[in-house]
């Protein structure tokens, strides 16, 4: 029997990036709001601090700051017609787990999408016609414009203190800086970072072929910076350990180190840790909600009734919340209707080796994002005419760290073990860079997240099942791209060069992105999204839905830029019009 | 350390100054009024120390030290795998949460499933180690007239980790190439981890390709394009520069 | 059993600094709209560290007013306008900006003056806080005494000291000792680094400590080192930092730090 806990204005459930901004928001606005966080509570002095932060074995191979499969997973299945087994140790995507989540361990890479990618399906068709979508190709426009959401991308830029270089400043050009990008109303709030050799001389090579390389926006801090909510972050020091750790001096933004030190003195905020939301509760409607019901680590239930209830957790944590909660139609894709889980999409990356002789690239050396890239292949910038495919990719140029299990490059053809592995391996560490990719994946009928009908979790509810392949447009957006990227990865003086696009089918073997997205799109129709423009679910006004599962199509940069976006542009309507006269923002 | 948290605690409660650290709802973590903060958090892992075996028996070991030896094997560039303390390594981490899948999703149904939807194996690692080396060293001993792997000469393990590798070589029950890859890793890693864990002794993996371990801080070597990184290695707990006192 | 007792007279100090300092809120306001430049100012400033009792713990007993005492295992450093052992290379501007938020670009309040600045200063009026960092300021610098030299970097514990900070501390201090304004203390010209008894240090590396949160809201850690080294690695490096960029102070001995565990 669940024990019934006083009511608060609003329950969160995850304290993230989306949390934690959210549970600051609301607060200042004077509503009660309590966060319950699956994981535990972290901070960098007493959780990972540079004594002890650069562990490889620790963080980087036993995922210690990551979701357990144990807790939660997906299963996983390419086609409708092969069963579903569960992703039981996490390698393809790495879903964050507690206090910050994902923002504790990611690199820290904060890119706006191109403008067209926000009205893709309009661009498209009007560029190329009707034809260039694939039949089963269910792409879909945002339901607001870049320009929209610009002044809630300056205002996470400013939050996080990202480091870069304006390409387009009001829509005057800038040198140095991403030409292709949407006009934006200020510089980036710090300098882009130091670079080191590999980063310098992509660059170097991309302007010879005329490309547009700048610096990857960062969320390592160039210099010490002090934010809008009175928190100073520390200074990057290039120590390498940064994806899937946490950041020792402060220096790399996260909730901890942009939030929570300004929210947690309020009195009119608590965070519960350790607790896990099985559901959010509706009343006898259906149409609203209650509160939600979690367990914490004693196996206790409670019930904690709200106003409002926001969704924070990872893209198909958010998904699975709401089809276990029954809010929003699930998505069948034998009729095509219904709307839960429907879209789901990732990223179709890609790589590049190239061998350098003679070079000391001191892989080592390195913050999370610190490199280059051109977007000169990326979104529309550039004629598809005739290429067969829509989308693109970023190419990126980026040294995240020499550390010696994971990330020692070698060619397909260099001695696997043994001494020759040693001695190769010895030449590799210093010579051989890795370019990527990163690509758009667009949606498909039969690409979408369900209930498993087999495999639960350790509460006895379905896992979500992920039903999800390559599509010749992706594979073919992958070896175009890619192939530019060899030419570059040419120009830089390669002497011998492996370059391997993305092949089907979809494994869950090797690691590719943590850029899950879609499931709970955010769109101007009910009958192909979950939510509205303001992550609003259609069909419960006090549920709202935050982060990368409102994505309609994956761009092919990453997701962090508009996620925080899309929330501050959420939040500010919640402020302005909904708590004023709760109810839904948008007339169904 | 009681001095300590008697200065701490009188002082918060009589200048009452800061609210309590954490409030107290049901049996729930509930944190609010400040950052939680706590003196004498961060312990380091603790040191893998050689000498037993916590999970191998002598037999397993000898197979493991083999392996490793034969995998990275003692030359100018570095010791061998078992001087560096791979097997030690291994050991370890199959005592401990790696061995037992701590943390995977071990419920079943269990399926073979394809190849893209990942490891599906109801056997932990520790399971599988002792069954791969029974049936490995089952195999050397009709093969070399009754000598386990660890006594066969290095020409011929080297003969047998290769059909490993390409999974050619038939172990009975055991899938001789899913056991190969496990090892590969588990000895990369017990040469490349930080030596807290047992391997990697003398940081030898990390002075064999130049990676400085544990150090936090290269703001002044990040434009120094090409240049070979002047200090050595240090592991967590390996600072051979930190005594002052012999 | 004698900590204890120590602890128990700093908690009683502390309780009545801070109803000393809540009563002075904003007297300079009280007193006068527009404080003027010079003697007034010094005078409000000097009313407000009578009465707030900043003496009490600054002020060791038969010592010159304000020269630094020993509070448990707490520093209560310095406030004379020593550059070395004082507040000689603050500003007013820096003394107030402590004041209020906890933090400046030398230094990040934690242990007891967190709870006073929680308390009591960081509710100061800017003219209060402007007022005692003008009086502090016009405190006579101390005689110079005979000033002591650093210990050469050949001793054997500067020499694994300097190991110890280049691997544990510079990430966050910078290896100048510099550390970040408003986030990692600078271990230059510090009163607290320079203190005769290091109890401050050899305290929070054994056992970390949370810097305050105000306005200025980071409250960055130092994380603790006692499980990580030996009473003699934490004895080299403080020796290091204290006799190093123009710091020289007594050595710091193993058994000073085995004694504080």
């Amino acid at each position: 029997m669940a024990t019934k806990l006083p009511h608060k204005d609003v329950v969160i459930i995850g304290l993230g990036w989306t949390g934690s901004i959210l549970a600051y928001e609301l607060t200042g606005a004077g509503l009660d709001v309590v966060a319950i966080e699956r994981g535990p509570w972290r901070d960098t002095a007493t959780d990972f601090p540079p004594a002890t932060a650069p562990d490889e074995l620790r963080y980087g191979v036993h995922l210690d700051l990551f979701q357990r499969p144990a807790q939660s997973t997906v299963t996983l299945r390419n086609k409708t017609s092969q069963t579903a087994l569960p992703v039981r140790q996490f390698i393809s995507f790495l879903p964050g787990n507690g206090v910050g989540g994902a923002g504790v361990h990611w690199n820290g890479m904060t890119y706006r999408f191109s403008e067209s990618d926000y009205q893709v399906k309009s661009h498209v068709t009007q560029r190329y016609g009707k034809s260039a979508i694939p039949d089963d190709m269910t792409l879909q426009d945002y339901p607001m414009t870049y320009a929209e959401l610009e002044p809630h991308f300056d205002k996470f830029e400013k939050l996080l203190g990202i480091g870069g270089k304006a390409g387009n400043l009001r829509g005057t050009i800038q040198k140095g800086g991403d030409p292709f990008e949407g006009p934006r109303t200020n510089e980036y709030p710090n300098p882009p970072d130091k670079q080191p050799l590999g980063p310098t001389l992509f660059a170097k090579a991309a302007e010879t072929l005329g490309y547009h390389p700048f610096p990857v926006p960062s969320a390592n801090m160039s210099q010490s910076y002090t934010n809008p909510l009175g928190v100073t972050l520390g200074q990057c020091s290039f120590c390498g350990f940064c994806e899937r750790f946490g950041c020792g001096n402060y220096a790399k933004s996260s909730p901890q180190t942009c939030v929570l030190p300004a929210l947690m003195p309020r009195k009119n905020f608590e965070a519960r840790t350790l607790c896990n939301v099985t559901r959010i509760n509706l009343d006898s409607t259906g149409k609203k909600a209650t509160g939600v019901t979690y367990v914490d680590q004693h196996g206790a239930e409670f019930t904690q009734p709200a106003d409002l209830v926001l969704v924070c957790s990872f893209s198909f944590n958010a998904v699975h919340m709401l089809l276990v909660s029954g809010i929003g139609k699930p998505y069948d894709p034998t009729t095509g209707k219904g709307v839960v889980g429907r879209n789901y999409a990732y990223q179709c990356t890609s790589g590049v080796l190239v061998k350098l002789d003679n070079t000391l690239l001191n892989p080592f050396i390195s913050s999370g994002v610190g490199g280059m890239a051109l977007n000169d292949f990326n979104g529309d910038n550039f004629d598809h005419s005739g290429l067969g495919f829509i989308g693109g990719a970023v190419l990126q140029a980026t040294q995240t760290g020499g550390r010696p299990i994971t990330q020692i490059n070698s060619f397909g053809d260099d001695p696997k073990w043994g001494a020759g592995w040693k001695k190769s391996v010895k030449e590799n560490y210093q010579t051989i860079y890795a370019l990527g990719t990163q690509g758009s994946v667009y949606p498909y009928k039969d690409s979408y997240l369900d209930l498993d009908p087999t495999y639960k979790d350790p509460y006895g509810v379905p896992l979500l099942r992920m039903t999800f392949d390559w599509h010749p447009n992706e594979l073919k957006m992958s070896a175009f791209v890619t192939e530019k990227l060899a030419d570059v990865g040419k120009a830089m003086g390669a002497s011998r060069l492996a370059a391997s696009s993305r092949k089907a089918p979809y494994s869950v073997t090797a690691y590719q992105t943590t850029h899950n997205t879609g499931g709970a799109v955010t769109g101007d129709n009910p009958h192909t999204s979950v939510v509205n423009k303001f992550g609003q679910s259609w069909d419960v006004h006090n549920v709202f839905v935050y982060g990368a599962a409102l994505f309609p199509q994956n761009s092919g940069m990453n997701p962090t830029g508009t996620v925080g976006a899309l929330t501050y542009f959420s939040v500010d309507a919640i402020k302005s019009q909904y708590l004023k006269n709760p109810g839904p923002l948008v007339p169904v | 350390m009681v001095g300590h948290i008697l200065s701490r605690r009188h002082l918060l409660s009589s200048a009452a100054l800061i609210a309590a650290l954490y409030s107290s709802s049901a049996s729930a973590a509930a944190i609010s009024g400040q950052l939680p903060w706590q003196p004498d958090t961060n312990a380091m892992p603790p040191q893998v120390k050689p000498g037993t075996w916590a999970y191998f028996t002598p037999d397993e070991a000898a197979a493991v030290e083999a392996l490793a030896d034969r995998l990275i094997p003692a030359d100018e560039l570095s010791p061998g795998g078992k001087d560096v303390g791979v097997a030690a390594y291994i050991d370890a981490q199959l005592a401990g949460d790696f061995g037992k899948d701590t943390g995977l999703y071990m419920q079943p149904p269990f399926a073979d499933g394809l190849p893209g939807q990942g490891f599906q194996s109801a056997l932990t690692p520790a399971a599988r180690y002792r069954k791969s080396i029974a049936a490995l060293n089952d195999y050397c001993r009709k093969a070399y007239l009754g000598k386990v792997f660890a006594d066969i000469p290095a020409a011929d393990q080297d003969q047998i980790i290769s059909k490993m590798e390409a999974g050619t070589l038939s172990l009975g029950g055991p899938n001789s190439k899913a056991f190969f890859q496990l090892v590969w890793q588990n000895t990369k890693e017990g040469f490349f981890a930080d030596p807290i864990y047992g391997g990697n002794r003398g940081m030898a993996g990390w002075k064999m390709i130049g990676f400085p371990g544990a150090r936090y801080d290269y703001r002044d070597w990040v434009e120094k394009h090409n240049q070979p990184y002047p200090l050595p290695p240090v592991g967590m707990a390996d600072h051979p520069d930190w005594k002052s006192h012999v | 059993m004698g900590q204890a007792k120590s602890a128990m007279s700093i908690g009683v100090s502390l309780a009545a600094v801070a109803i000393g300092f809540a009563a002075m809120v904003n007297y300079a306001a009280a007193q006068s709209a527009q404080p003027e430049a010079g003697a007034a100012v010094i005078a409000q400033g000097k009313t407000l560290v009578d009465s707030g009792g900043c003496a009490g713990c600054h002020t060791a007993a038969g010592a010159p007013a304000f020269s630094g005492n020993v509070l448990g295992t707490w520093n209560a450093p310095s406030l004379l306008n020593d550059p070395h052992n004082g507040l000689g290379t603050w500003t007013a501007d820096d003394i107030a900006a402590y004041l209020r938020t906890g933090h400046n670009r030398y230094a990040d309040a934690s242990g007891p003056m967190a709870a006073i600045i929680t308390g009591s200063t960081s509710k100061l009026s800017a003219a209060d806080a402007d007022a005692i960092g003008a009086y502090l300021k016009s405190l006579p610098a101390p005689a110079a005494g005979a000033t002591a030299a650093a210990l050469p970097a050949t001793d054997p514990a500067m020499a694994a000291g300097q190991h110890i900070y280049t691997d544990e501390c510079a990430a966050c201090h910078t290896e100048a000792g510099t550390g970040l304004a408003n986030l990692f203390p600078s271990l230059v010209a510090s009163p607290v680094v320079a203190a005769a008894q290091p109890v401050t240090l050899v305290h929070v590396l054994l056992h970390g400590a949370q810097s305050v949160g105000t306005a200025q809201a980071t409250a960055a850690a130092m994380p603790a080192f006692g499980g990580q080294m030996s009473d003699q690695q934490i004895a080299d490096v403080l020796t290091y930092i204290r006799n190093s960029w123009g710091n020289a102070a007594p050595a710091v001995t193993a058994a000073q730090v085995t004694a504080a565990r």
